[in-house]
């Protein structure tokens, strides 16, 4: 069975490709374009679950997004399911991903961007096998 | 400046060239009287004491004249001629020796008139020279009488001896008394002139003391001002560090912006060639047609374009080297084609209108102004989720064209408004909605500056902001008669 992803980005070209590669792997992935969207998203999505299961097995964030970025998404997301696994998808170097880290949890994974499609299924894939060992 | 450290710098010298310069003066003058007092003690006392020991030496000899006018007459009275003979000689030889010694006397006094100060010769040189006249005078009379005295021995001779010798006598009473009242005169000489030599011991301490007296006020004063001076110099050194302090944490924050500036351009420019790797992946795997593909790829190289013009625009802003490509266009049409194409992807909430007067000629860099219309415009519809927003152009009475963009939005943070037109002010505003690179409406107002005009903005008293700008109708000096070609 797929993985559950939601997705936060609000690069339309870059939203269109996760979109296409995740759906070709049998993936399922709800796209926002920005951060409210993406808490909103998941928001309704943590009511329609029970109260072990996370509501996505990954989400996958950009670090700049309109109204909220990403930082304050993965934050509201950790407060309501602390377990969550988080990618973050950016541009920005490595100075500032690892402030980002520091005020962030362990579990939180990051890409610095640009990667191959491929490589971000097999990341995301390769994740959430670990988590589920776990 | 250099002119404030120059008039420092040479008050100090100049202080201390003076301080040095009055020590100099006192020490030369403290040497100068002490050596010209010593050397006219070794004169007053080069003069005196020969003087004193001729008229000494003279009182000898008269003695030894009497002596031998006394031999003489003992001589004449037994009738000695040979003792006779002897004692005439000898008188002969004291004779000379005692004009010797008054020629000497003379000298002496003649070489002191001419060597010491006047007021040490005068009136005792005169004294003494007619002292020693009138000793000379009775001396020649002296002699006349003695040589009465020394005549061919006879009767009549001897017969008068008596009388001569007590002639004689008389005289050399009378030259014992002016040689002893000479030797007073140059006793009292040397006395006067000790007096005189004191008298100006006196003088020269009480100069120096006055030198000194107002070589230490002036130094003092001197101190003071110098004092005055350090404390101005440590309280301009004060002022200069904390301009420095200031100056050094302006920068020290510049730099900082500067980093996140270049981790922001970095992230601008790297965002969009993820998209451009990813519609590769994809055109290659079939997943994506090609067409497709490729039209995704050169939005994305646009965007990476109008990034690095950013950056270029700042570069030459910052560097005074922003170009115009001044042209004559109608600006309310450039307004229009902006607001329609913004139309094309704008949210349903939003309602963007256009308030225009009438046909506005502008000459002006038509892309320039187009860019900067854009940005506020694109700003305006960043923060406005919903509501109104309008251009609006008007035509002053000052040849200049405004155009006026105002929302209905989130309005400006008031810790940003004042500062809005600088460099990097909005990036990463703690307001979500500000994020951006923080170079927009810096690069809006160097264009506008570059057109001599003025850009400003303010928050509506109903909500929203307000940003406008205002241009010169022409870029030429003799704006009424081209706005006269115009209408």
């Amino acid at each position: 069975m797929g993985l559950q992803i939601l997705s936060g980005e609000d690069n339309e070209f870059a939203a269109l490709q996760y979109r296409k590669v995740f759906e070709k792997n049998q993936h399922v992935i709800i796209i926002t374009r920005d951060g409210e969207e993406c808490v909103t998203k998941y928001k309704n999505a943590l009511e329609k679950c029970s109260a072990e299961t996370d509501p996505f097995d990954i989400v996958l964030l950009d670090f700049v997004m309109p109204k909220k970025n990403g930082v304050r998404v993965a934050k509201e997301i950790l407060d309501l399911r602390p377990h969550q696994k988080i990618i973050f998808a950016s541009a920005f170097g490595n100075g500032v991903l690892d402030d980002a880290s520091a005020i962030l949890k362990d579990s939180i994974e990051i890409l610095q961007k640009p990667f191959s499609l491929e490589f971000l299924v097999k990341k995301i894939e390769n994740a959430c096998t670990f988590k589920s060992l776990r | 400046m250099k002119y404030q450290k120059a008039s420092t710098g040479f008050r100090i010298g100049a202080s201390v060239g003076i301080i040095i310069l009055m020590l100099g003066i006192a020490i030369s003058l403290s040497i100068s009287s002490t050596y010209t007092i010593s050397n006219q003690m070794k004169v007053v006392t080069d003069f005196n004491m020969p003087l004193e020991k001729t008229i000494i030496q003279m009182n000898d000899i008269q003695k030894n004249q009497e002596n031998t006018l006394d031999n003489a007459v003992k001589f004449l009275q037994i009738k000695d001629v040979q003792g006779f003979q002897s004692s005439k000689n000898e008188f002969q030889m004291y004779n000379n020796l005692m004009n010797d010694q008054i020629i000497q006397v003379k000298n002496i006094v003649k070489i002191g008139t001419d060597t010491l100060p006047q007021e040490y010769t005068n009136p005792q040189s005169n004294i003494i020279l007619t002292r020693i006249t009138e000793i000379e005078n009775l001396n020649i009379e002296y002699r006349h009488l003695a040589d009465n005295i020394f005549q061919p021995i006879n009767m009549e001779h001897i017969s008068k001896t008596y009388t001569l010798s007590n002639n004689l006598e008389a005289k050399e009473d009378l030259l014992n008394a002016k040689q002893s009242e000479l030797l007073n005169d140059i006793e009292s000489s040397y006395q006067n002139m000790d007096i005189a030599v004191d008298e100006n011991k006196q003088k020269s301490l009480m100069l120096e003391t006055i030198i000194i007296i107002a070589v230490g006020i002036i130094s003092l004063t001197l101190g003071y001002f110098v004092n005055q001076i350090n404390k101005d110099l440590a309280h301009e050194v004060i002022k200069k560090t904390k301009s420095l302090q200031k100056a050094n944490e302006k920068l020290r924050k510049l730099n900082i912006l500067k980093d996140e500036f270049i981790s922001e351009a970095s992230h601008e420019l790297k965002s969009p060639l993820n998209p451009i790797y990813g519609f590769v992946e994809l055109a290659k795997c079939g997943d994506m047609d090609k067409e497709e593909a490729l039209s995704g790829i050169v939005k994305q190289a646009h965007q990476i374009e109008e990034v690095a013009n950013k950056m270029l625009d700042l570069g030459k802003i910052d560097n005074n080297r922003l170009h115009l490509s001044v042209e004559r266009f109608n600006l309310n049409s450039l307004i229009y084609d902006i607001v329609k194409m913004a139309q094309l992807h704008l949210n349903e909430n939003i309602m963007l209108e256009t308030k225009l007067v009438e046909s506005i000629e502008v000459e002006a860099d038509r892309v320039r102004i187009g860019q900067v219309i854009r940005n506020i415009l694109n700003n305006a519809i960043k923060f406005t989720h919903s509501g109104q927003i309008q251009v609006a152009s008007t035509l002053n009475d000052d040849n200049t064209v405004e155009v006026k963009i105002s929302d209905t939005g989130l309005g400006i943070h008031r810790d940003v408004l004042p500062i809005i037109f600088n460099k990097f002010v909005t990036m990463n505003h703690k307001r979500e909605n500000l994020e951006g690179n923080g170079l927009g409406l810096y690069i809006c107002k160097g264009i506008i500056d570059a057109h001599h005009g003025k850009i400003s903005a303010y928050n509506n008293p109903s909500g929203g902001a307000t940003i406008l700008f205002s241009i010169p109708i022409t870029q030429h000096a003799d704006n009424k008669r081209l706005q006269s070609l115009f209408n």
